[in-house]
């Protein structure tokens, strides 16, 4: 499914996001989803949980904002409930309660004098969302185990390069 | 977020404007099946799974979609196979999931009920063996893809009404290439008990797709002799402590004889070993059980004890089976064995009292939304 549905090449993507520059520019959107992607993954590691799971949740994030503007769904709420859906995907589900915990500990830790302004029920609630953003297709492919297979034929610096690579997709 | 609400509600297509209910055929932990008709579009059959939102009464959610439905709904999104239960679409409507899939006018279990009640019969072999080849093949195009089923039995095998084999019900399988946890912390207690294989009766954290080869060795059996091989009775648990299956292991060793270090070596090994020195010594006797069937056919007798051999590693798998003498010699597997043997059984009956229940919640629609509903009504009526 991943195939069929979610790969969008460059042209696709510029034109959906040149209908979101109405409120923001292309810069910024980029950004955003650097920052987004790099909060994931620090919910990640206080999480414990392996790359592969955080990737799952940074592909769901991106996913949803295909579509969507940051405008529609605030996405601290967002790339919580991605960690929280990924987790119950990858098989290592994770308490809803934990979630909501560690990631309001890291919204605390960025914006220090403002409370994380969600509660658990906004979590379910806006999982529910993005089940049905994406239509319920929740496999994710990650190259991870490719690489691995092949690491003994690489170099170290190759190696180094690829799995960066991999991270960022 | 309010904004993107109404936008989102705005787009949702509401599963009775869809499609046409028209009977209600089961219900379980997980919430309820009806059977259903698209409203546009060739007039086939569906089978509509409505999971139960959490906790009925609760305003808002609190824990988002259970683990079974994700890895259901998860996994059949990707699965595509005539085996296998095909899974059309997922709608969120009234806030529930609902899975849309194939309609199968009769599952195994239905039909060999049918056989010992009614037509007091044993099942042709043409029709057993079509069954258990496309069973095996399903399964073997889920262990392809790295998913073990982890819940065969014949109440999850569903069949068309021409006599296609569809493997139902995903909400205990998973992907086993290399699990985050151990097969065994997710899930603790896995398969129906009469179709659980003995490496997990023994314990066994680590167990393979050997175990659902197990189950269709156990239901090959049981469509020869209309009745379950190895009838235990299930030890309830207590204080979370995984109980030892002593009824269920006693009736495989009345069968199958005593395991042997030969025949099993790394059965010392299991972690539940000790309680297998309760048991009185048997010797098998899957020989004479299988002649008391009628059956005559030896590589009928061959594939079967392949297929419920103790050692896990040696058990046959998915693919191997497929090419079994047995399905080379007549009569050969066919597709729509019905259809060929111009069989018909009873057609799945869709209770009132609960389409009752649909429609109250129908009238609350009918008010939400006069429109759309306001025609279905009638038809589901009559």
């Amino acid at each position: 499914s991943q195939f069929q549905r979610f790969l969008l090449t460059r042209y696709e993507l510029a034109e959906i996001e040149s209908t979101h520059m109405i409120q923001l520019t292309n810069h910024e959107i980029t950004h955003l989803k650097i920052y987004f992607a790099d909060l994931i993954l620090k919910i990640g590691k206080r999480l414990r949980t392996r790359q592969e799971i955080i990737a799952t949740a940074i592909v769901y994030f991106k996913r949803f904002y295909i579509n969507n503007t940051f405008y529609d769904i605030d996405p601290y709420l967002m790339a919580a409930t991605c960690m929280y859906l990924a987790c119950k995907v990858e098989e290592n589900p994770h308490h809803i309660k934990h979630i909501w915990s560690e990631s309001s500990a890291m919204f605390t830790e960025t914006s220090p004098d403002i409370r994380f302004p969600y509660d658990i029920p906004d979590i379910a609630e806006c999982e529910s969302y993005l089940l049905e953003e994406m239509k319920f297709y929740l496999v994710v492919y990650h190259p991870y185990q490719v690489l691995i297979d092949e690491s003994i034929k690489l170099s170290k610096p190759a190696l180094q390069a690829s799995w960066s690579i991999i991270n960022d997709s | 977020m309010e904004n993107y609400k109404r936008k989102r509600e705005k787009q949702r297509v509401r599963v009775r404007t869809k499609y046409e209910i028209i009977g209600f055929i089961s219900s379980g932990t997980y919430g309820r099946v009806y059977k259903a008709r698209p409203r546009e579009g060739p007039p086939i059959e569906l089978a509509i799974k409505k999971f139960k939102p959490e906790r009925e009464g609760e305003a808002r959610p609190t824990s988002g979609i259970s683990q079974s439905a994700c890895r259901e709904i998860g996994l059949c999104r990707e699965l595509h196979h005539e085996n296998i239960i095909e899974l059309c679409e997922v709608i969120m409507d009234d806030n529930a999931i609902h899975m849309v899939m194939d309609y199968a006018e009769f599952d195994l279990l239905s039909i060999m009920q049918h056989h010992t009640h009614h037509l007091r019969k044993p099942m042709s072999e043409l029709v057993v063996k079509s069954i258990l080849w496309q069973l095996i093949n399903g399964v073997a195009y889920l262990h392809a893809n790295l998913i073990l089923q982890r819940d065969l039995k014949p109440a999850n095998i569903m069949i068309t009404s021409s006599g296609v084999v569809k493997v139902g019900d995903l909400g205990l399988a998973r992907v086993f290439r290399r699990p985050f946890q151990t097969l065994y912390n997710g899930d603790k207690v896995v398969v129906t008990v009469w179709y659980r294989a003995p490496e997990l009766l023994l314990g066994s954290r680590h167990y393979t797709t050997a175990v659902d080869m197990w189950s269709i060795g156990c239901i090959f059996a049981e469509m020869l002799a209309l009745r379950a091989l190895f009838k235990g009775e299930e030890v309830k648990m207590e204080k979370k402590q995984i109980p030892f299956q002593r009824s269920q292991v006693n009736k495989i060793l009345e069968i199958l004889g005593t395991p042997t270090k030969e025949q099993w070596p790394k059965l010392e090994l299991m972690p539940d070993f000790q309680h297998m020195k309760q048991f009185r010594h048997y010797s098998n006797s899957l020989k004479t059980w299988y002649a008391n069937t009628g059956h005559k056919s030896d590589q009928g007798f061959q594939l079967l004890s392949s297929l419920l051999d103790y050692d896990p590693e040696r058990r046959i798998s998915a693919s191997e089976a497929l090419d079994h003498p047995y399905f080379k010699e007549e009569p050969k597997p066919v597709k729509h064995p019905f259809l060929e043997q111009n069989i018909s059984y009873p057609k799945r009956r869709l209770t009132l009292d609960e389409l009752c229940d649909a429609k109250s919640q129908h009238t609350k629609l009918v008010n939400m939304e006069p429109a759309v509903s306001g025609s279905s009504t009638a038809n589901t009526v009559t």
